[in-house]
């Protein structure tokens, strides 16, 4: 018994319930408060991000914040590496054993898909702010090569398979570096999800700007065939404008922060229904998910429900932070401009987690189930010599996976909450637009762009 | 004891064989054909490059304008080649092989187009300065193009649950600068079905 207890303050020590967004707590509270010096020290001094399993999560933060600092080189720097990561990052035995044995917690973090986005986004925006606009198109390209393999991935329908907010992006660039062949697929490849969609994708509805776009490329190569297929699918009529003397600036505003991962507690029985198979059920009754063979190598003959009367499951859930402000405009020269949304984060966060609900769930009360057996299997029998000792034994189990029992919390927190976008006619010269923001109090910035006749981008960020 | 061993090592002596393996990479051929995602991919663009370099010097329209110019050989320039396909297709990678096979062949002369030519005579202006009279290359002295190369690529998508045909047409065609008269048209079509 003493060594039981040892094992249980030990194990107690070892896996806090704390999620992950209460132990960077101290870099996310600085930033909110927009300290983003301070955020930056804080990322550098936290453990938790510097372990080897969450190198992607430190990369992408450290990436936002050097954004967020103005130093973009060393921003990129990071991006770059966690672009590579994402990219090579594999499922190693070690992260099969750790997930499996202890909890999805211990296993190296690859990624969201949507934070895969995300990179390229920063990545292009650094690279023009650097003036390095053929290092913007090399994003272009790669926000294809994400999306081709975010397809593949998501064979299924009704699933998140493609990123319209990246395609608009990837339009957006293609255009300021003068390919307007390559802009309007561009446009057109989102303008054919939203259609597909009914016109709404992830909490996003076609922006107007999205359409003005698709049919202005589509008249400036020529394809009048296409101006008129595209006037009547999106019920508008293309109205040709002189470009303006001094170009255009694309304006992102982002806004608020994506949601965090919570822990939640589900109750599971597994039984074994009338063909044999044997299924997960909660007392509700609401799911029935199968054991997952495949996931935990687990035996069938080794299950005896006996050993797996009751499971606690730890599972994610997000949890919206509320943004502060809920709108935003733009005036120059006595004209306002009005954003529109263009990709919802948090959104998308809640209905990809919904997406592989069933999928993950099923793993995860698996693993938990081995658990259970390996608990099981060492508990003494009547007439077992070393009775206590096995029983000491077995309660240490118990603890020690009831302790271990962890939902993965980890995601990019400093990802916005929302976009939204805008495209503003520049005068030749020096433009100060005045930028609004209104919500529980109203805070106007002023935002400087020189107008060279050319097509600009720039991003402002409320964090709050 | 035992049990909780077999369990464990189980656990993971399965999952190691079972995770994927270490990247590998090999080299091979250009020309063999891999397809993986049912995309267009290099296997297209060489079989396009094939097609139409085949086609465009066979042809009579070379030998044509050679009749009524005193054997001299046409000058071509090589256009845009829009493309309206669902895809972001690099036209350049079989369009280069095709002004390859025109300088190879010997048959036709090609003058540089596009924003190459821009480079060309940017660096003519800036030698009015800076060369010597003597190494300095005139403006207004450019061999003019007789025929344009310009081209479209296309494509249809037709598809169903886990199936799906895509249809690609690549066009190219030469036009006579100066009479609009379209002497050559080439196609070449790829069709494939992907099943997931």
């Amino acid at each position: 018994m003493v060594r039981a207890s040892a094992v249980l303050s030990l194990m107690l020590f070892l896996f806090s319930c704390a999620t992950y967004n209460t132990r960077i707590g101290s870099y996310y509270s600085q930033m909110v408060k927009g300290n983003y010096s301070q955020a930056d020290a804080a990322l550098e001094s936290n453990k938790l991000l510097k372990a080897r399993r969450n190198q992607l999560l430190y990369l992408l933060e450290k990436g936002k914040m050097t954004h967020l600092l103005k130093q973009y080189d060393s921003s990129n720097n990071y991006f770059n590496q966690a672009d590579l990561f994402m990219e090579d990052v594999r499922t190693s035995a070690a992260d099969v054993a750790l997930g499996t044995l202890l909890n999805p917690m211990m296993q190296t973090y690859k990624g969201e898909d949507f934070e895969k986005f995300m990179v390229h986004y920063y990545k292009a925006l650094n690279y023009l702010y650097l003036g390095k606009p053929d290092e913007a198109m090399v994003e272009a390209r790669r926000i294809s090569l994400q999306s081709y393999e975010q397809q593949d991935k998501s064979k299924r329908e009704n699933r998140y398979s493609d990123d319209v907010f990246s395609l608009m992006l990837q339009g957006i660039i293609y255009e300021r570096g003068h390919d307007i062949n390559n802009a309007f697929i561009s446009y057109r490849n989102a303008v054919d999800i939203f259609l597909k969609n009914n016109n709404q994708y992830y909490g996003v509805a076609i922006p107007d700007q999205l359409k003005r776009d698709l049919l202005r490329t589509a008249e400036l190569n020529g394809f009048t065939d296409e101006v008129q297929r595209y006037e009547n699918l999106l019920n508008t009529r293309f109205r040709s404008s002189a470009p303006s003397e001094g170009g255009e600036l694309v304006l992102f505003w982002e806004n608020g922060l994506a949601p965090v991962k919570q822990q939640q507690d589900f109750f599971f029985a597994l039984t074994k229904d009338g063909l044999g198979n044997f299924v997960f059920s909660d007392p509700s009754g609401a799911f029935n998910i199968p054991f997952d063979f495949a996931s935990t190598h687990a035996n069938r003959d080794d299950l005896k429900l006996d050993d797996l009367r009751s499971l606690r499951v730890a599972f994610p859930r997000y949890q919206e932070q509320p943004v502060f402000y809920r709108s935003a405009a733009v005036a120059l020269n006595n004209t306002d401009y009005q954003f529109e949304p263009a990709e919802n984060i948090n959104t998308i966060a809640f209905a990809t987690l919904k997406e592989r609900f069933l999928k993950e769930m099923s793993t995860a009360l698996s693993r938990l189930a081995v658990k259970k057996l390996a608990e099981a299997a060492a508990r003494p029998k009547k007439d077992d010599k070393n009775k206590d000792t096995k029983e000491a034994i077995a309660l240490a189990i118990q603890v020690f996976n009831f302790a271990s029992e962890k939902a993965d919390t980890r995601n990019w927190q400093s990802l916005p909450h929302t976009i939204s976008y805008m495209r503003v006619p520049l005068n030749r010269g020096v433009n100060v637009l005045q930028l609004t923001f209104s919500g529980q109090t109203a805070k106007t910035i002023n935002i400087v762009a020189e107008g060279n006749g050319t097509l600009q981008l720039q991003n402002v960020c409320t964090l709050r | 004891m035992k049990r909780i061993l077999w369990i464990v090592t189980a656990v993971v002596a399965v999952s190691a064989i079972t995770v994927s393996c270490s990247r590998k990479v090999t080299r091979i051929d250009p020309g063999e054909q891999i397809d993986l995602s049912g995309r267009w991919n290099n296997t297209d663009s060489r079989l396009t490059a094939e097609k139409m370099i085949d086609d465009i010097l066979k042809e009579k329209w070379v030998g044509d304008y050679q009749e009524g110019h005193n054997g001299q050989r046409p000058v071509v320039i090589v256009g845009f080649v829009t493309n309206k396909s669902h895809e972001h297709i690099d036209a350049e990678t079989f369009v280069k092989d095709v002004e390859q096979s025109f300088i190879k062949t010997g048959r036709v002369r090609l003058v540089q187009g596009g924003k190459k030519r821009e480079e060309l005579r940017a660096e003519k202006a800036d030698q009015q300065t800076n060369a010597t009279t003597a190494s300095m290359k005139k403006f207004g002295m450019e061999q003019g193009a007789d025929f344009i190369l310009q081209g479209s690529i296309n494509s249809i998508v037709d598809s169903q649950k886990r199936k799906k045909v895509v249809y690609y047409q690549v066009n190219l065609e030469l036009t006579n600068i100066q009479s609009n008269e379209v002497v050559w048209i080439g196609d070449k079509k790829i069709a494939k079905y992907v099943t997931n």
